[in-house]
C-alpha cells in the first residue's frame, strides 16, 4: 500500500439528489467511485490521484448516476 | 479527512468499527477486527488470498473501500468452522493435503465454500472454473481439485 490513505475521502450519499447536488456545488472536486476494482488498483500502487470521490454501490442508483456523470463528461468533451 | 463510523457484521457478529473511509477492507479486516486469516497476495485482485465473503459473495477485499463495507455481512475464514468444528471443505483439505505454504488457503477455501453452496455437486470443470479467480504457487492445484470434490461427497456432476 502506497497511498496515504488518510489524504482521500470517501462519501456515500444517501440519494441521487444529493450526489448531485455536490457534484454541481463543488463542480470537478467529486467523483464518482463504483465497484472500485480498477480504482483500488491505483490507490494501493499510490497513483490515484488525490480527490474526493462519492460512493455510488450502496444505494442502487449506480447506473442512473453513471449516466448522468457519462453525460456530463460528453458535455466536457471528454 | 475523516474518519467514518461503519457497522459491519463479522461472522455473524455485528461490530462497529471506526475507519477511514478509503482504508482497504482487507487490511480493516486483519488490522481493526484482527482477523488476520484473510492474507495479502497480490494486493490487485488478481490472486485471491484475501478472499472473503460479503453479503454472500466471493469478494476480493483488497479492491473494496472500507465505507462500501458499511450495513454489510462479511465472512471470513474464521467464521468458516462452527464451533470447533472444521467446514467438510477444510476437512477435505486436511484429508487431500490441498494446503502447502497455506498463504492461499484461506481464499481457497472461500472460494471452495462459495462455489459449493452455489452447487452442491459441481463437475471437474465446475470446480476449476469455481477456483479460477484463487492461485496457488505450491500445489499444482491437483490436490485441491480434489479436495473440493471431496468436500462435495465425491458427488461431483457430470460434464467436462
Amino acid at each position: 500500500m502506497r497511498a496515504f490513505v488518510p489524504g482521500y475521502e470517501l462519501y456515500s450519499p444517501k440519494t441521487l439528489a444529493e450526489a448531485l447536488e455536490r457534484m454541481a456545488a463543488q463542480a470537478g472536486v467529486w467523483r464518482p467511485f463504483a465497484g472500485g476494482t480498477d480504482l483500488m488498483v491505483l490507490f494501493g500502487a499510490g497513483k490515484l490521484d488525490c480527490c474526493r470521490f462519492l460512493s455510488t454501490v450502496v444505494h442502487k442508483f449506480t447506473h442512473v448516476f453513471f449516466r448522468y456523470a457519462a453525460a456530463e463528461s460528453a458535455d466536457r468533451g471528454e | 479527512m475523516p474518519k467514518v463510523s461503519i457497522t459491519v457484521t463479522v461472522n455473524g457478529q455485528s461490530q462497529t468499527i471506526t475507519v477511514w473511509p478509503m482504508a482497504r477492507l482487507l487490511d480493516v479486516v486483519r488490522e481493526d477486527l484482527g482477523l488476520t486469516g484473510t492474507k495479502e497476495g497480490c494486493g490487485e485482485g488478481e490472486c485471491g488470498a484475501c478472499s472473503i465473503l460479503l453479503d454472500g459473495q466471493l469478494t476480493n477485499s483488497c479492491l473494496v473501500p472500507a465505507l462500501q463495507a458499511n450495513g454489510s455481512h462479511i465472512t471470513t475464514i474464521e467464521g468458516i468452522a462452527r464451533g470447533g468444528e472444521l467446514d467438510a471443505v477444510q476437512e477435505a483439505f486436511v484429508e487431500c493435503g490441498g494446503a502447502q505454504c497455506g498463504i492461499c488457503t484461506p481464499g481457497m477455501i472461500l472460494a471452495a465454500v462459495s462455489l459449493l453452496r452455489d452447487d452442491p455437486h459441481p463437475s471437474e470443470a465446475d470446480i476449476r472454473n469455481g477456483l479460477a479467480g484463487n492461485l496457488c504457487r505450491c500445489t499444482g492445484y491437483l490436490r485441491i481439485f480434489e479436495a473440493v470434490a471431496k468436500a462435495a461427497g465425491g458427488q461431483t456432476g457430470g460434464g467436462t
